[in-house]
């Protein structure tokens, strides 16, 4: 097999080229949110939140049918009500924020497969709530291009206020930030792009696109900048690879991609210089959990 | 002649039935098939109630039974599945109600099942055979011989309903013949979203080339897809086709790369709701024919 083959004659098919740009598209926005989730301990928050979508859904199919935009702002409802309450909870009572989302989560999934078992027809809503990434088409393309680039333009313009509230919230409201309201964007701004994300790619590819290159760009970098860069590139890569692999392995094309960021994963996590559980090892230096 | 003879004897059979077996009570019939239902009705007439837990519109790969249907599952007194390992669900459905019901799976009675590719040993088989004519006449006789071991006295009754019931088949198989033989050989391929078609296409001759496999559930990888848009090139294929209760995402990727015409939403999992024009047996058969023949048939 030549290189022509085996790199460029796949992207001769057009839906290897829009599966792979979306999956680009959104891999460049949800690196970058998946640094400040796994930073601030939030890295579970995707997981729920694809539980949390399914009353939204279920309302918006009830109402308007299976017109995707519809959908897609029943979702990001249900979303943002479950993000924005869970941050608004921890913030006015005693409940901390990984307990709220945890709690709001499962009241909004129950609450979702209840609203189903009464749908007229118990059509098969997982269907089209989550997508794959070989039928993107190009009203998914337009929303991941839109989702990504007002992004990654936000990241820009408020990389301060978003770097201070990640590290040092304390010292950032001292100084005069609106941490509260950075924060609260910041919740939006992962809704958004993970409801984008699944509704375009299916959830494996969206949880894994979120979560995976920022964990291992983590084990890697020490500065924040770099980090996000990193966290950037192993997305992009992944996604290259994965959908080069899912097309000659003929394998799922989500879980290819998902793959192939888990193995840049475990290989970071066993082999990173300085954080890599072989030099803990081999100093015998078992650190304690951080905490 | 022949109409009215199978009348005379419905009328007889009904009659007969009836003054023998007044004080027994219909037979309580649960299916989880749409066809099923259809089929139990036929052949059972006035002498059973059927309840359909698996709604037109819904996919029953991925049904998921509700409390109202596990206790309908109890009250049962025969449960017909479409069975070939269709109903994943089914034992633990009838061992969590604590039914004692006699459980049918009847494509596992049919004769000859389409056996999967690449299955090792006892293999996979095609769980759709509602698509092949001659399967549905050989399942109307399996569901009436189940009636009559259950309800023995209204035995001529349920012969000679599911005798009528095959002839309507019967000429339904008639027509069908005429209409795809219209279509030449080098046009019979059927794509669709997933591979429930298998039945249909060993009756009349179709190659079929699904986008996932014989559950709605599997996923397809890219490299399947890209043999797909090459093969829709190579073979000059006019119309593909997406169907009720599958994700018609990739179906219609499928059209947009090739520019292939997209085909009348084929039923694959069962009959339609009402107003579809697929809500019975046979019209849901008529409209899939009908469907595939005038878009294969396009220039």
């Amino acid at each position: 097999m030549s290189l022509h083959d085996l790199l460029i004659a796949p992207f001769s098919y057009e839906f290897m080229r829009r599966g792979l740009l979306s999956a680009m598209l959104l891999g460049v926005s949800g690196g970058l949110l998946g640094c400040v989730l796994v930073l601030r301990r939030l890295a579970l928050m995707g997981d729920a939140l694809s539980h949390s979508l399914l009353p939204g859904v279920a309302v918006a199919w009830l109402l308007f049918g299976t017109s995707t935009s519809a959908l897609f702002f029943g979702g990001l409802v249900a979303g943002l009500l479950t993000a924005l309450g869970s941050a608004l909870l921890s913030r006015l009572t005693r409940v901390k924020e990984d307990a709220a989302f945890g709690s709001l989560f499962i009241v909004f999934f129950g609450l979702g497969v209840a609203l189903i078992s009464k749908l007229p027809t118990r059509i098969n809503l997982a269907d089209f709530l989550f997508g794959n990434v070989l039928g993107v088409g190009a009203s998914d393309l337009r929303l991941a291009g839109a989702v990504s680039a007002g992004t990654v333009s936000l990241f820009a313009i408020f990389y301060r206020s978003i770097l201070l509230e990640t590290f040092d919230p304390v010292f950032h409201r001292a100084t005069g930030g609106r941490g509260g309201l950075v924060h609260l964007g910041f919740l939006t701004l992962t809704v958004l792009n993970l409801v984008a994300a699944m509704q375009t790619m299916g959830i494996v590819l969206a949880l894994g696109l979120f979560l995976l290159p920022a964990v291992s760009a983590y084990l890697w970098c020490d500065r924040f900048i770099s980090m996000l860069l990193l966290s950037i590139a192993f997305a992009i890569a992944g996604s290259v690879v994965g959908i080069l692999v899912s097309f000659h392995a003929g394998l799922a094309s989500g879980a290819a991609i998902v793959l192939c960021l888990g193995a840049v994963f475990l290989v970071s996590v066993l082999f990173s210089p300085r954080y890599g559980a072989f030099r803990a090892l081999r100093l015998g230096s078992v650190r304690p959990p951080a905490g | 002649m022949k109409a009215f003879l199978a009348l005379a004897m419905l009328g007889l059979g009904a009659v007969a039935c009836s003054a023998q077996d007044a004080r027994e009570r219909p037979l309580r019939v649960v299916t989880l098939s749409t066809v099923l239902s259809e089929i139990a009705r036929e052949v059972g007439g006035d002498h059973v109630v059927v309840v359909g837990l698996v709604r037109p519109g819904v996919d029953p790969h991925t049904f998921n039974p509700s409390p109202a249907d596990i206790r309908a599952v109890a009250d049962a007194d025969v449960v017909l599945a479409s069975g070939l390992s269709l109903e994943t669900y089914l034992d633990r459905l009838v061992a969590g109600s604590g039914s004692n019901a006699r459980v049918l799976a009847v494509g596992d009675a049919l004769p000859s099942p389409i056996s999967m590719p690449g299955a090792p040993g006892d293999g996979e088989k095609d769980p759709h055979w509602w698509h092949s004519l001659n399967d549905m006449m050989l399942a109307t006789d399996i569901v009436r011989a189940e009636f009559t071991r259950a309800r023995p006295a209204c035995a001529v009754g349920f012969s000679s309903n599911a005798r009528a019931f095959q002839a309507r088949i019967q000429s339904l198989k008639a027509w069908a013949a005429g209409e795809i033989d219209k279509l030449p050989p080098g046009r019979r391929h059927l794509v669709t979203s997933h591979d429930a078609f298998g039945y249909l296409a060993r009756d009349y001759g179709f190659e079929v080339h699904a986008i996932s496999g014989l559950s709605t559930d599997s996923e397809a990888d890219a490299r399947h897809l890209a043999n797909l848009v090459d093969l829709v090139r190579r073979e000059n294929i006019p119309a593909v086709f997406a169907e009720d209760s599958a994700n018609p995402r990739l179906v219609e990727n499928l059209v947009r790369e090739t520019g292939v015409r997209l085909g009348a939403t084929l039923y694959a999992d069962g009959l339609g709701p009402v107003g579809s024009g697929a809500e019975t047996y046979e019209a849901m058969f008529r409209h899939n024919v009908r469907a595939i023949v005038e878009a294969l048939s396009a220039p």
